[in-house]
């Protein structure tokens, strides 16, 4: 991948290079669809989420403003449009099962068993949540994006952020005890 | 707690927390359990992307946002650059939009495909039905086999009769029509009133011989008229006409209507352009290429190949060789060469 920052990879863009833009949805592909992927929780819709975000980008890329960074622009696109794929819906699709994670690093069968089944387990607890719940938390723990960021992404203020934050925490942890006892 | 863990608290608030850590056991087991949480979400494998994801973007990017004028990714693209790996490895499987272009092609594919069946229904019908030069090889043989009969000379050194010798020089020198000779054999039979029975055996013989020949001729040219005419007409219309049309307007055109829809149709959205490509690129390219190539092909061969053939090659063969034959050559002979020779020839030699 290259090594380019964002804003030159745009500038090379905006002079007609493709291929520049083509680097930019190498870069970001992964984190946005996976963003969208906590949201809508269908693996056709984040596909197809995605592929809008970066169409739209390249169509309103003159809107973009440099004082703000790159990602949290087009994460912010992202949120949006999987907020209003789940509005267009009218309610929360069901839980796509087929989802299936990458498989770890680790060569330790047991390892891989007793991390999949937590990392299964978290998982389902999170998809059972709420679309605001599982945004902020996907955006803090896999995105690692900071307060600041989550607030810009989100437009909220970053003690909201810290609040729902602090709150989403709490209830998976609810979920998680209730899933450890049944 | 949550700031601490999460990175954003400041050195005093962490200062704060490990103070109170310290002291209050609760505490501690509240943060333990909350980093623990931590630890079990960041353990949380993140999804890939789908395959074909970079393509269907740059696909789909609107060209008129840019100034370069390709719309191919990797046109550009340097040997090792990972976008341009990707790219040429997806933009196989994914295509780009473009159903106007793909359009015109099936229209030049549908052209072509027709012109081809055309030329290869004349080039096939050119020989149908079958000539003079398809049928010199089987009538040759037969006047050759003709020429070497012993009738006449043999018949001349012992006295044959003028209109036996003229019987048979009619025979020996007609070639092209049973039924002339016949005629003059027959008048010379009429003339001798069977005087001579050995050189009226002869004579027979040879009429016979003669229907025989045309009668092999008959057959020859039956046989060339319908295996040719069949075969040339047939098969080779058949193969030319249809497995070329087939081959060239169903493949070709599948091979240009589809991969250029697929390739051209598909990316756009999967929407318009598949089922657009689809439907205007097989559709027209299999109206075009296969029903004009079957059509043309198959039916104008079989038409002209098979009918002419069968009508020139075989009823004329049937009519003029093998009834004529039958009817002047084999029968009189039967009637009167084989069993006068029978009666007089065989006995005499």
């Amino acid at each position: 991948m290259s090594n380019e920052t964002d804003a030159a990879l745009l500038a090379r863009y905006r002079a007609g290079d493709q291929e520049a833009f083509g680097e930019l949805v190498v870069r970001y592909q992964r984190p946005l669809y996976n963003a969208a992927l906590w949201i809508v929780r269908n693996t056709e819709d984040a596909r197809d989420v995605t592929q809008e975000v970066f169409l739209k980008v390249a169509v309103r890329l003159e809107d973009y403003d440099h004082r703000y960074k790159f990602f949290s622009w087009i994460y912010r696109i992202a949120v949006n449009e999987s907020l209003n794929l789940l509005r267009r819906n009218g309610r929360e699709e069901e839980l796509d099962e087929d989802v299936e994670p990458p498989a770890g690093d680790s060569v330790n069968p047991e390892w891989q068993l007793g991390e999949a089944q937590k990392s299964g387990r978290i998982r389902h607890a999170l998809m059972s949540m709420s679309a605001n719940d599982r945004m902020v938390l996907m955006l803090r723990h896999f995105s690692e994006l900071s307060y600041e960021e989550i607030a810009g992404i989100l437009e909220l203020d970053e003690k909201t952020v810290k609040s729902r934050l602090y709150e989403a925490r709490r209830r998976l942890r609810e979920l998680l005890q209730d899933l450890r006892t049944n | 707690m949550h700031a601490v863990l999460d990175g954003e608290a400041t050195p005093a608030e962490a200062r704060n927390l490990e103070r109170t850590l310290a002291a209050d056991a609760d505490a501690r087991a509240e943060f333990d359990s909350l980093r623990a949480l931590f630890d079990e979400l960041k353990g949380v494998p993140q999804a890939l992307p789908p395959e074909g994801l970079v393509a269907s973007v740059m696909a789909d990017l609107p060209s008129s946002q840019l100034s370069a004028p390709s719309r191919v990714i990797g046109a550009r693209a340097q040997a090792g650059s990972p976008i341009s790996d990707m790219a040429r490895r997806e933009s196989r499987s994914v295509p780009f939009s473009g159903s106007r272009l793909m359009k015109r092609k099936v229209i030049f594919v549908g052209a072509g495909v027709a012109a081809l069946a055309v030329i290869l229904l004349a080039s096939s019908g050119i020989d149908f039905p079958p000539g003079g030069t398809n049928t010199t090889g089987a009538i040759v043989p037969a006047q050759r086999f003709r020429a070497d009969q012993p009738a006449t000379t043999g018949v001349s050194a012992t006295g044959q009769s003028e209109s036996a010798q003229r019987a048979s020089q009619g025979t020996q020198g007609n070639t092209g029509d049973a039924r002339s000779s016949d005629a003059r054999a027959s008048d010379s039979l009429k003339a001798n009133g069977r005087a001579d029975s050995l050189s009226d055996g002869r004579a027979n013989d040879a009429r016979a011989n003669d229907g025989r020949a045309n009668d092999a001729r008959a057959n020859d040219g039956r046989s060339d008229g319908r295996a040719d005419a069949m075969k040339d007409g047939r098969s080779d219309a058949m193969k030319d006409g249809r497995a070329d049309a087939m081959k060239d307007g169903r493949s070709d055109a599948m091979k240009d209507g589809r991969s250029d829809a697929m390739k051209d149709g598909r990316s756009d959205a999967m929407k318009d352009g598949r089922s657009d490509a689809m439907k205007d690129g097989r559709s027209d390219a299999m109206k075009d290429g296969r029903s004009d190539a079957m059509k043309d092909g198959r039916s104008d061969a079989m038409k002209d190949g098979r009918s002419d053939a069968m009508k020139d090659g075989r009823s004329d063969a049937m009519k003029d060789g093998r009834s004529d034959a039958m009817k002047d050559g084999r029968s009189d002979a039967m009637k009167d060469g084989r069993s006068d020779n029978m009666k007089d020839g065989r006995v005499s030699q």
